[in-house]
């Protein structure tokens, strides 16, 4: 039982990086359980482990919370088509368990792996079903932050403080052909270009990268824009880089990243007239505004689009029907 | 490009007649264009792509690669501002980039990294 409670206490600390109280909360509520709490280790100490010990919350259900809200948000999704004929193909149950086992990961076949910070990147988990395939990588990712100089005599030393930040990145097909690289977000900059190609090329063994296209989201982008007016009331806008193809660019902002651009008329007009001129929209950042009674999503969803052309980025972690609604959405613009 | 270039064009990548028709279109459109404008078009790679849409990315690749070895195109390495993305130097080669660049824009030297280095594409016209 000590171990199974370390196991809990491990989750219920990932848990409370990466979402909120309140969902693991109603989480406890829906299976029956007390759920009431003041903080995470009340939420531990009198409501979690003891719902364990009696044996009414089972450590598997635990990890399968975990594992839903660890692999949405704070993540860099870059988008690969293929044909749903192709993307059969890689449905491929004994082909992704050979790749399992020459990954050394051959133990989430059955269950996934609790990992915490891992020195390498490791597969933690693989679900397998008709509706798509879903491969999950944990690593540590390490970011620096500068806290200033020191001088001694001639030498002038720079201090960096090393974080550690647990990143989870997933593959998923879909049986349509979309496959998604997700990448977990890093705190320092340098973009994604070569994490994209490390983890590319682990994809490669599981779903033969030359079969896919990457999917451009720049018809999401100027849709955005076309359709920005009938948008209102659904998403808010804080900023805009339109681009010309002689690489002469018009950056908007709002002031402030609670607000949305279109409240500014001569703003919206100076946009317009760049766009008239055969310009076209580069980048963007966006807010899918929280869903009306009870509708989707849950809560206010940032949505960064820049970076490659395949490439959109949800900041914060959210919850799963949150992301299906957002890729959903974006799907729908990018025709 | 020459209608010879065009046509050796076609017959390496049959598949992709509409898309070298397209290229050929908007090569002559830059043409013009640059001879009534100071400046001329280039393009990121997947701007290409949006306005010749080619049936196969990886194809088109390929024609672009053959595009500039032939000296129809050429490759643009820009290192652009972090601050406001402006260009701040064109080279040819990755080796030619220096590694620190002064940003005029922002009076600041910048250490140039993969993320200010932006790869276009230009008909050399």
């Amino acid at each position: 039982m000590e171990n199974t409670f370390a196991t809990a206490a491990t989750i219920i600390n990932l848990l409370s990086q990466i979402t909120s109280l309140s969902v693991v909360s109603d989480f406890l509520k829906s299976k029956g359980l007390t759920s009431s709490a003041s903080g995470w280790k009340e939420l531990q100490e009198k409501r979690i482990l003891p719902a364990i010990e009696s044996g009414n919350l089972s450590l598997d259900e635990l990890k399968n919370l975990l594992s839903t809200s660890e692999e949405h948000g704070r993540q860099h999704v870059f988008l690969f088509k293929t044909s749903p004929e192709t993307a059969a193909t890689f449905f491929n149950w004994d082909k992704i368990k050979e790749n399992l086992r020459k990954y050394g990961a051959e133990t989430v076949i059955d269950k996934p792996r609790l990992l915490n910070e891992p020195d390498e990147m490791q597969i933690s988990e693989v679900r397998f079903n008709n509706e798509y395939v879903l491969i999950k990588f944990i690593e540590t990712k390490i970011s620096m932050e500068s806290l200033g100089t020191e001088q001694e005599g001639d030498i002038l030393k720079k201090i960096y403080q090393i974080h550690k930040e647990r990143g989870v990145n997933v593959l998923k097909l879909h049986q349509d052909g979309l496959l998604e690289i997700r990448i977990g977000s890093h705190r320092s900059s340098g973009g994604y270009v070569k994490p994209l190609k490390a983890f590319t090329a682990i994809a490669n063994d599981f779903f033969t990268m030359a079969s896919f296209s990457y999917l451009s989201v720049s018809k999401l982008k100027n849709n955005l824009w076309d359709k920005r007016e009938e948008l209102e009331g659904k998403i808010r806008f804080t900023n805009w880089t339109l681009k010309n193809d002689f690489g002469n660019r018009l950056h908007a902002s709002s002031a402030s990243i609670k607000d949305d651009l279109r409240s500014d008329e001569g703003l919206q007009s100076s946009l317009e007239t760049f766009i008239e001129s055969d310009a076209y929209c580069d980048a963007t950042n966006l807010y899918f505004l929280e869903g009306d009674e009870g509708k989707l999503p849950s809560t206010e969803i940032h949505v960064l689009l820049s970076g490659e052309s395949n490439e959109f980025a949800i900041t914060k972690h959210c919850d799963q029907e949150d992301y299906k609604y957002v890729l959903s959405e974006i799907r729908k613009l990018n025709i | 490009m020459s209608y010879q270039k065009l046509e050796n064009l076609i017959s390496r990548f049959p598949s992709e007649k509409g898309t070298l028709e397209r290229l050929n279109a908007l090569m002559i459109s830059d043409i013009s264009a640059s001879q009534s404008k100071k400046q001329q078009r280039i393009y990121p790679l997947a701007r290409l792509m949006d306005k010749v849409n080619p049936n196969s990315q990886y194809s088109f690749i390929e024609i672009v690669s053959v595009l500039v070895e032939e000296g129809v195109m050429k490759r643009i390495l820009r290192v652009e501002s972090p601050i406001n993305q402006i260009g701040l130097g064109d080279y040819d080669a990755i080796e030619d980039i220096p590694k620190s660049i002064h940003d005029e824009t922002s009076d600041e030297d910048i250490d140039v990294s993969p993320e200010n280095v932006k790869l276009y594409y230009k008909f050399n016209v």
